[in-house]
């Protein structure tokens, strides 16, 4: 929350220097990250060409494949490189379709959150008064309550699904970029254009759309950002809680918490694997996000 | 929020069909539901909640048959245990690395905290819970696994912390919930520490030629303080239910079994009893933070006037 | 004091463990154990659940005790015998002594009872084992219990409830929970309870039967199967119920650890939903279409059953820890047929019979089951997915928790129906008489009556509901046996449900340490030695 925060403190302007922007942007760490994220984005987008089998497809996968050790050939005659996990899916493919649903989840409840979030927010930080007061009551209220414990609560109720992954993570995430959303907004309704603006006559919704809107959103790029590395980890904490994704699909979370019932017995390439890329992922996230963040925040400048 | 968790478990699920044993006679299952007070429409049941509550009743657990408040407030020292270890080793490790951080940004040493502060953020904390108890205990065979340990007394308070056996159960669980903690005071500490060395009293004390120590302890600690404590007591909240996760790994006797495993069950007065609790706990923790905030730093009431 | 002993005691076990030195260098007579659950109370007549009336063996005794096969031996009676058709006299065992000294005598037998049957707010009561009796003090050690029709069971009822103090009729369950009131008369006493974290019980020196071999067992509740298993491993507890299957293989291999198996009552079986009334929504043709249960076929049922690997589901996913099953007992059990065998493995004969009742095209198929109920429940349903799919049924696996599952289940469909067309559930006999699950799940559904209680798929064939009936009404026990081992087989050849396996049990302890087990998967301290 420190970082929000900080955020939405300082002012953002993307227009900064385009030099140091090029020499940032060039930095070996962002590079990297950046790298990373490509890869990563690729292996989701193509996982059905990428994937040696189809870790979803129940009438390929067998039990009777289930623990093979890395290496290890298949009934079909597949090598799973990565071994296979206790239903007999190949590790390699599970993962790589794992960490598909792991995006959709993460990415898609981030955009319905920071819509919902924009929207509550532009509205509290334009008007102000009462209907400020009463929406930031509501969004205090939401953050009160700690993330994982709504999103537990709304899981065990729901039941399973990648749809209803995806809305508890945006019901406990929207509220964050409501927040900053109005810190934003609120800066900008007191400068002198908007002010000119609305002394030409121009509707509210066209002030909020044209000129509010443009100027509050380079925070939440970075708020996006952060908050996407964030979701994944919390969607794979709710899956080894036993809420979330169908066990026949699983997500990087799932493929972990299956996986951890067999390591003491040896079979430590069910959840070592999964896990490795679910840190990979997020961290690539958090690096880039952090990076986006100096980047955009003439106030770290040195 | 109360209301909405209150209908959702009542249309989800009704614990009575899980707890009932099959064998038994048709009467005694509506016997049970009437005892809970399940036989109502959910309406007359959320009534009932509200006057109950209004005299500090939230009704008793469906499964333990006791109040849910009480269970909560009997478990809730172990968690309170948890987070404050948790805390005191996020300070102790974090503000440290944070202000060698802030003081040599370009070094090779902040390139590897930073670093670690990264990948701190990133690990998912039940899959390093898990590797602990791997590494520590069933290789190493040095750290207990699950449970409390031995509980002490001390001046009247009760808790494992006084106790040699009880300090060893600590150990994992509460680094593994530090671990988050530790990743944000480094960089809570380093953003100050660079803000603060780029003062006009820092650089004055340096022109002065204080030794550097000095100025650290005297100067940039007192400063950088303020704003890492306040985030860390309004943190503490959110640190007692990322408890749950560790608690659940750990098998640590606290707050967050209790409600994980109420959740599971639908034991609907405890969920609704912990959430209550949970927010009642965080608006105190904002309250005393928003008190602390203006008495120990007096730019705060400059800074809200001009809102 | 006794503290700093046990400080001193966890100090020395703490180092030995960490300089590595094997523990089978006994320092006391102390145990610790690691259960996989706990009572939710420790008043024996608040809920009618497995985990809490094995912990109420180790405090309390009943009239009648069950052994490990749950074979009816004396407990507090010494013997019983009925003396006409309708009442049971019960001689009670003298000189036996509750652990507040206290004389054991037949006034605390009709007051247990009147306690038993009414403890408020329970959730799942004991009333069932007490309503309709009469119990009638002939002197101070013998009762008599009467009922209006002939019921051979009474003694299997009995076997239920545990005796208390009459002194402590009107206590509440907190007293009990406190240990104000828990007084038995069993082989250990009650010391105390910290929820969530342990429960301590001492030896009772004064027990009538055979003394326990441990001062103290300290029980430490942990939930998740690998922290248990770990805490062995590492030392911290002597003895762990519920070994993951994945952990067994590499426990029996670790030197100083002893691992203890046994085939359970405890089986998991599929319904197969039989009507079409109401339609249940979860079987559709190849176009989404919702169709009618295909199951109302017994060539489908059969064909289900076929297609079902139980032997790959015990290799592969059990570690070997299940033996297939085709009925609710297993074998050497009570109500057992040796008729009966598991069906084998046939995918091309399941696709015959599926050609021949005219779903040669297959079908879409959801099936349903509890997370984290059974070993390896969600695991099993998965696979049982796969093996479907692969004879041309599209099946996908919801799972829920259990609170949700069994409302659903019981009553989620149209006007309060069961919900699933196809579920998988668990079932072990906690009465050891054998008419227990023909009269819950094979009987047809008669509310009123207590028949069918748990027949969620509309199963009914009049012949199998009067050899249930009859049998039930006779007093002589083998006769009624044999009909219920009759009706057993009608049904379970009608696929009325289709056993999958039956659990075997496991428990794991530190060298030196035995435990004699049975068809019972829960553990009974007294009998770690």
């Amino acid at each position: 929350m420190s970082e929000i925060k900080l955020i939405s403190e300082n002012k953002i302007n993307i227009g900064t220097n385009s030099k140091i922007l090029l020499r940032k942007f060039t930095r070996p760490s962002t590079l990297i990250s950046l790298g990373l994220l490509f890869l990563i984005i690729f292996c989701a987008l193509f996982a059905s060409i990428l994937a040696p089998t189809n870790p979803y497809d129940l009438k390929v996968v067998s039990i009777l494949d289930s623990r093979l050790s890395p290496g290890d050939k298949m009934l079909n005659g597949t090598v799973a490189w990565l071994g296979t996990d206790g239903a007999g899916r190949d590790v390699l493919s599970a993962i790589i379709f794992g960490l598909r649903t792991s995006l959709v989840v993460a990415i898609s409840s981030a955009v319905i959150a920071l819509i919902v979030g924009l929207f509550v927010g532009l509205i509290a930080g334009f008007y102000g008064g009462k209907i400020d007061a009463f929406l930031m009551r509501i969004v205090d209220i939401q953050l009160s309550f700690p993330a994982i414990l709504v999103a537990l609560v709304l899981l065990a109720l729901l039941g399973k699904g990648i749809d209803k992954v995806i809305i508890a993570l945006a019901i406990v995430q929207w509220a964050i970029y409501a927040r900053t959303v109005r810190a934003a907004a609120i800066v900008e309704r007191n400068k002198e254009y908007i002010q000119a603006a609305s002394c030409l006559g121009l509707s509210n919704s066209l002030i909020i759309w044209k000129h509010l809107l443009p100027n509050s959103i380079s925070p939440l790029i970075v708020l996006a950002t952060l908050q996407t590395a964030h979701s994944i980890s919390i969607e794979a904490t709710l899956s080894f809680l036993g809420v979330g994704v169908p066990i026949t699909e699983p997500s990087l979370g799932s493929l972990i918490s299956n996986g951890f019932d067999f390591i003491l017995s040896g079979a430590y390439w069910i959840t070592f694997f999964p896990g490795l890329m679910l840190l990979a992922t997020v961290a690539a996230i958090n690096i880039f996000g952090d990076q986006l963040r100096i980047i955009l925040n003439p106030r770290v400048n040195r | 929020m109360s209301l909405i968790v209150f209908f959702m478990i009542n249309f989800v699920g009704d614990p009575v069909d899980m707890l009932v044993n099959p064998e038994s006679l048709p009467e005694e299952i509506e016997r049970v539901r009437k005892d809970f007070g399940l036989d109502q429409p959910a309406h007359i049941q959320y009534w009932k909640f509200l006057q109950g509550a209004m005299n500090g009743n939230l009704g008793n657990s469906f499964i333990f048959g006791r109040p849910a408040l009480a269970l909560i407030v009997e478990r809730f020292p172990a968690t309170l245990e948890l987070a404050t270890c948790a805390l005191i080793i996020a300070i102790i490790v974090g503000l440290p690395l944070g202000i060698f951080a802030g003081l040599k940004p370009n070094s090779f040493g902040t390139r590897i905290i930073m670093s670690s502060s990264v990948l701190g953020i990133s690990i998912p904390t039940f899959w390093l819970g898990l590797m602990m108890i791997i590494v520590f205990s069933v290789i190493l065979g040095w750290l207990p696994v699950s449970g409390r340990g031995e509980i002490g007394s001390f001046l009247g308070i009760q808790s494992s912390l006084f106790t040699y056996d009880g300090l060893l159960h600590l150990i994992m669980p509460a680094t593994n919930l530090a671990l988050f903690k530790i990743a944000m005071v480094i960089r809570l500490a380093r953003a100050g520490t660079e803000e603060v060395m780029s003062f006009d009293f820092i650089k004055f004390a340096r022109a002065r030629g204080l030794p550097s120590k000095r100025i650290v302890r005297f100067h940039l600690l007192p400063n950088i303080l303020i704003p890492i404590v306040t985030v860390l007591a309004i943190e503490f909240g959110t640190l007692i239910a990322f408890a749950t996760v560790t608690e659940t790994i750990f098998a640590w006797p606290g707050l967050g079994k209790l409600v994980i495993d109420a959740i599971i069950n639908l034991d609907r007065p405890i969920v609704v009893a912990y959430l209550m609790f949970v927010v009642t706990l965080f608006l105190i923790l904002n309250l005393i933070v928003d008190i602390m905030y203006a008495f120990l730093d007096p730019r705060v009431r400059v800074k809200g006037e001009d809102q | 004091m006794n503290k700093s002993f046990l400080k001193v005691v966890t100090f020395v076990v703490a180092i030995s463990s960490v300089i590595g030195f094997s523990s089978s260098s006994v320092l006391s007579d102390d145990l610790k154990v690691a259960l996989a659950a706990e009572p939710t109370s420790m008043d024996p007549h608040y809920q009618n659940l497995t985990i809490n009336n094995s912990f109420a063996t180790q405090v309390y005794n009943a009239l009648v005790l069950q052994d490990v096969n749950q074979k009816l031996l004396p407990g507090l009676a010494k013997s019983w015998k009925p003396i006409d058709e309708l009442t049971w006299e019960f001689k009670l065992r003298p000189g036996v002594k509750f652990h507040n000294g206290a004389a054991f005598t037949s006034e605390d037998v009709t007051a247990t009872m009147k306690r038993a049957a009414n403890v408020p707010n329970s959730p799942s009561s004991f009333a069932t084992f007490i309503k309709g009796k009469k119990f009638e003090i002939v002197d101070d050690l013998t009762i008599r219990i009467s009922t209006k029709k002939p019921n051979p069971f009474i003694p299997n009822d009995m076997s239920r409830i545990a005796i208390i103090d009459s002194a402590f009729v009107n206590s509440t369950t907190e007293d009990f929970n406190t240990g104000v009131a828990s007084f038995g008369t069993g082989p250990f006493k009650f010391s105390k309870w910290l929820p969530g974290d342990l429960i301590e019980i001492k030896r009772n020196n004064a027990y009538w039967g055979d003394k326990v071999k441990w001062d103290n067992i300290i029980i430490r509740p942990i939930k998740d199967g690998t922290t248990r298993t770990a805490a062995l491993i590492s030392g911290d507890v002597d003895f762990i119920e519920r070994v993951p299957p994945s952990d067994l293989p590499n426990l029996e291999k670790r030197k100083g650890i002893s691992v203890f198996k046994s085939v359970s009552n405890r089986s998991l079986y599929l319904t197969l939903h039989m009507t079409d009334n109401p339609r249940r929504p979860y079987t559709m043709d190849n176009n989404d279409k919702p169709i009618a249960s295909p199951f109302q076929d017994v060539r489908m049922r059969k064909a289900v059953s076929l297609a079902i690997n139980r032997q790959a589901i015990s290799d592969r996913i059990m570690d070997g820890l299940s033996s297939p099953a085709g009925q609710f007992s297993p074998k050497g059990y009570i109500g057992y047929s040796p008729n009966l065998k598991p069906d084998v493995y046939n995918p091309k004969r399941a696709k015959e019979l599926m050609a021949e009742a005219g779903y040669s095209d297959g079908f879409k198929l959801t099936i349903h089951g509890p997370a984290g109920r059974y070993t390896n429940d969600t695991r099993i349903l998965e696979a049982i997915a796969q093996m479907l799919s692969s004879i041309g049924i599209q099946t996908s696996v919801e799972t829920m928790p259990a609170s949700v599952f069994f409302k659903r289940f019981a009553r989620g469909g149209a006007n309060k129906t069961p919900e699933f067309t196809v579920a998988m559930s668990g079932y072990a006999n906690g009465s050891g008489e054998p008419s227990h699950p023909l009269r819950i799940f094979i009987h047809t559904k008669q509310k009123k009556r207590g028949y069918g209680p748990g027949n969620r798929n509309g199963y009914s064939n009049a012949e199998v509901d009067k050899l249930i009936e009859d049998g039930r009404a006779s007093m002589d026990v083998s006769k009624g046996e044999k009909k219920f081992i009759k009706a057993t087989e009608i049904a379970m050849r009608e696929y009325a449900l289709l056993p999958i396996h039956h659990v075997v049990a496991t428990w794991a302890a530190r060298e030196g340490i035995t435990y004699e087990q049975g068809a019972l998967d829960s553990t009974f301290l007294h009998f770690i030695r």
